[in-house]
């Protein structure tokens, strides 16, 4: 493993820094994200075969942690997500999940920004979907 | 002269830094601290982690004691990695100083308390505030602007 691989890994420890704790990333470093971005596919760039794949397999994980955090409205709705699963893997031990759910989204709602309400959620519990992502 | 003196309010600013992160600094960025600095040395309303005097009792202790599995030994470790990773450092001297920072033993940890004298530092390097209220960022900090309260 050279020495741009290494440094590429921890670009993108840093790059996963800035989506789970952007105080923290500003703490650490003077780079933009963007700047950060740049230099992850400038080291990407210099990489080959099997190191290149496990960059991007990272860089894929990044994305996703990307894609989770992306705002305060995302993160609401992740804990609906996360109500939603741990319902759907109890569901045979609760007996009042649907004031669990509602309870929940009352407070996902809540903690949006009145400006990008109204927001769709689908009501039936057996097929719920949330329908718009902000 | 628009001073962050002026700016803030206030004549001085107080940090703490671990030994290692100075040396760092001292070897590879030409002696310039990138400093997270706080207008009183005990700030109540900041975290912990923005509090000079807190990091200092905290830090004096872990490394008296030699406590190698503090939490913060760790912490501080990937606060420093990150900083290296995203520096203008060469990748050699990146990857060098990686395997230096997660190898360093407690000792390297002992912890400066600094007060900077913000009367003669310019407005235009105040380059970032924090999190919390009392909690600023100057990238090029040099020595004759500091006073080491506890070297």
């Amino acid at each position: 493993v050279n020495d741009e691989v290494i440094h590429a890994y921890a670009l993108i420890g840093l790059r996963a820094l800035a989506e789970y704790d952007f105080n923290e990333f500003k703490r650490s470093t003077d780079l933009t994200k963007g700047r950060l971005d740049d230099r992850i596919n400038e080291l990407l760039g210099q990489t080959h075969g099997q190191e290149r794949e496990d960059l991007n397999r990272q860089l894929d994980q990044l994305e996703s942690i990307r894609h989770e955090s992306e705002n305060q409205v995302a993160a609401a709705f992740l804990r609906v997500r996360s109500a939603w699963r741990a319902r759907s893997v109890h569901r045979p031990l609760l007996s009042d999940t649907s004031v669990r759910l509602s309870w929940e989204f009352e407070r996902a709602a809540a903690a949006l920004p009145s400006m990008l309400l109204p927001f769709t959620i689908g009501h039936r519990l057996g097929t719920m979907n949330i329908c718009v992502w902000v | 002269v628009p001073t962050i003196a002026k700016h803030l309010g206030k004549d001085v600013g107080y940090s703490c830094q671990p030994w290692l992160a100075i040396d760092i600094a001292d070897r590879y960025f030409g002696g310039k601290y990138r400093t997270w600095f706080a207008t009183s040395v005990n700030p109540q309303l900041n975290g912990s982690s923005s509090n000079p005097l807190v990091l200092f009792q905290e830090l004096d202790r872990i490394t008296y004691t030699n406590d190698f599995h503090h939490s913060r030994i760790n912490q501080l470790k990937g606060k420093l990695s990150h900083w290296i990773s995203g520096s203008k450092l060469t990748s050699a001297d990146t990857v060098d100083l990686l395997a230096e920072i997660a190898a360093a033993p407690v000792p390297a940890f002992r912890p400066r308390l600094w007060k900077l004298d913000l009367r003669n530092i310019h407005i235009s390097r105040l380059i970032d505030i924090g999190q919390f209220p009392d909690e600023y960022l100057v990238s090029d900090l040099i020595k004759a602007e500091i006073v080491e309260l506890v070297p």
